[in-house]
């Protein structure tokens, strides 16, 4: 389904809510879709600076399954390295004095790790990926010792992050500006949804569109949840097997 | 004007029978009252007694009125399929249905808007998208942070403008975009092109049908424009009903003339009850059923 035919579709049950409304009914659906389902998938990129721990996260990702750093696997670190780098906190904390630059070595042990703090002077909201290297004894600070060292590297969109996302959002284009947008199925959520599934999408928003005026009517919602509920699972179902043959075939080269 | 061939022809009756008694003539209406002008089917209608009371004001006012009413039970789809002979029921001149006023006086019943950019590779189609009817006063239609936005040049809507203008949105950049309106205004003796290019039946004095009783009889469909000839009975059969109630209240009270109030009385049943079949078939047919509370769509 392209743009127009979903929107057109969703206006056969919800006629009078402007075309924003239905917009938002569908990247709610969607939204659903890839919490319940993980089926939305993406790769960010993020650039490393030496010296630097924290990394903003894109605020659509839900569930980072790994990730790689100038191409190799690097594993995620299970607990807090006992001496952080409080540049964590924005704006940076400068009353105390930095962590000395972490120096370049070989054995590039590097690992990752998460932190959803922001500082209350932050206005954004946003979960940060943490890269450190291990380097036996490498910083110390009021008599402790942490071998776990912020990046040394600087390179350019050498992390790369696989997670599972929020769908995109349709965007938001200036007065009569989103001429093209009708004939595709490659906008907003609707590229993030297998097409097949975009009738389960559809669904979904018709259901979301019953719980508001001037359409609210919780027992067609409430119907309609049910349909959607079966199409979950269906993209569950999908997402497990999608990949998977099931059995693996010896062969010999 | 009437075909010229085709079932829509001016024919003459083929038999006497079940003519007019009011005169003899065999006319060419192409709706065929026994071949009579609107004018002398009134007559038929109401009885000669009846007739002579009312002159050509009340008879202009009684059929504008008639037809109004008529007009209301009908979809905007069938008065625009029954539009294809009146000269004037489209508008594609941006600055004319954005002037002001256009929008008075007018059944609105279609607007459509021109999509900017080509959407065919093949043959550089610009689609037209019907537009939805907002109300410009009541939301946030042009707020770009708000739910009611409207700004989807393939969904677009249609507003009156606080001048009475007709307003397309989203626009195209800056400018309003290229649209197509149709509408049909309503009859009005004594109003024709001359004094508006948009109105749809040219009745003026130009025409020479600026008063009911000047339509001949093969000239009916000026005053029908819009209406299927299925509903011609009905604006009749109103318009009498509409003399004759306005007479009683008018006139008759004040005269305490018993006999002709008894004789009214006797045509406004009749035609009462006639008009209420004849307004069954012609909402059944055609009818915007939800205009009339006959459905809860």
């Amino acid at each position: 389904m392209n743009k127009q035919q979903i929107t057109e579709l969703l206006r056969l049950h919800h006629k009078d809510v402007s075309n924003r409304q239905l917009e938002m009914y569908i990247e709610q659906s969607a939204n659903r879709i890839a919490e319940r389902t993980g089926a939305i998938k993406k790769t960010f990129l993020i650039s490393s600076v030496a010296g630097k721990r924290w990394y903003d996260l894109n605020h659509s990702i839900i569930k980072i399954n790994k990730i790689y750093f100038n191409d190799v696997k690097i594993p995620k670190l299970i607990g807090d390295p006992v001496i952080d780098d409080d540049e964590v906190t924005e704006p940076n904390d400068g009353a105390d004095t930095a962590l000395s630059a972490p120096t370049a070595n070989a054995e590039n042990k590097r690992f990752w790790m998460i932190s959803d703090y922001d500082s209350d002077a932050s206005n954004a909201k946003n979960k940060r990926l943490g890269i450190v290297e291990k380097v036996t004894n490498a910083v110390t600070r009021d008599g402790r010792t942490s071998n776990y060292q912020s990046c040394s590297i600087t390179g350019t969109s050498n992390i790369r992050v696989y997670a599972d996302a929020f769908a995109s959002l349709f965007a938001s284009h200036t007065v009569g500006t989103d001429e093209d947008d009708a004939m595709l199925s490659t906008v907003g959520p609707l590229k993030d949804i297998p097409t097949a599934f975009h009738e389960v999408l559809l669904t979904g928003a018709i259901a979301i569109g019953y719980k508001y005026p001037p359409t609210l009517d919780f027992n067609v919602s409430a119907a309609f949840e049910q349909e959607f509920e079966k199409g979950i699972r269906r993209i569950k179902k999908h997402e497990r097997t999608k990949v998977s043959t099931g059995f693996i075939k010896p062969q010999d080269f | 004007m009437a075909a010229e061939s085709g079932s829509n022809r001016p024919k003459a009756p083929g038999s006497m029978t079940g003519m007019s008694p009011i005169s003899p003539d065999i006319g060419t209406s192409s709706f065929s009252f026994g071949g009579k002008p609107p004018i002398e089917f009134m007559q038929f209608l109401l009885g000669e007694e009846i007739f002579t009371l009312f002159g050509d004001s009340m008879l202009n006012e009684a059929f504008e009125s008639a037809f109004q009413t008529v007009s209301e039970f009908i979809e905007d789809s069938v008065i625009l399929e029954n539009l294809g002979n009146s000269n004037s029921y489209s508008e594609i001149v941006t600055a004319t249905y954005n002037a002001q006023s256009f929008s008075y006086g007018k059944r609105i019943l279609r607007v459509l808007r021109e999509n900017t950019t080509d959407e065919d590779t093949f043959t550089d189609t610009q689609y037209y998208y019907p537009c939805r009817k907002i109300s410009q006063h009541n939301d946030n239609a042009f707020n770009p942070n708000s739910i009611f936005y409207e700004n989807d040049p393939f969904d677009p809507v249609w507003y009156i403008s606080d001048d009475g203008g007709i307003k397309i949105a989203p626009k195209d950049a800056s400018s309003q975009p290229v649209g197509k309106v149709y509408y049909m205004s309503f009859p009005k003796f004594g109003l024709g092109k001359e004094d508006d290019a948009n109105i749809t039946h040219n009745l003026g004095n130009t025409s020479g049908f600026n008063n009911f009783s000047l339509i001949g009889g093969t000239d009916e469909e000026q005053i029908f424009y819009g209406l299927p000839i299925e509903a011609r009975v009905l604006v009749y059969l109103d318009m009498a009903l509409n003399l004759c109630m306005g007479y009683i209240s008018n006139h008759v009270q004040d005269d305490e003339d018993t006999e002709l109030v008894t004789l009214l009385n006797a045509q406004v049943e009749f035609l009462t009850g006639k008009r209420q079949a004849e307004l069954q078939r012609i909402v059944g047919q055609f009818g915007a059923a939800k205009n009339i509370g006959m459905s809860n769509e």
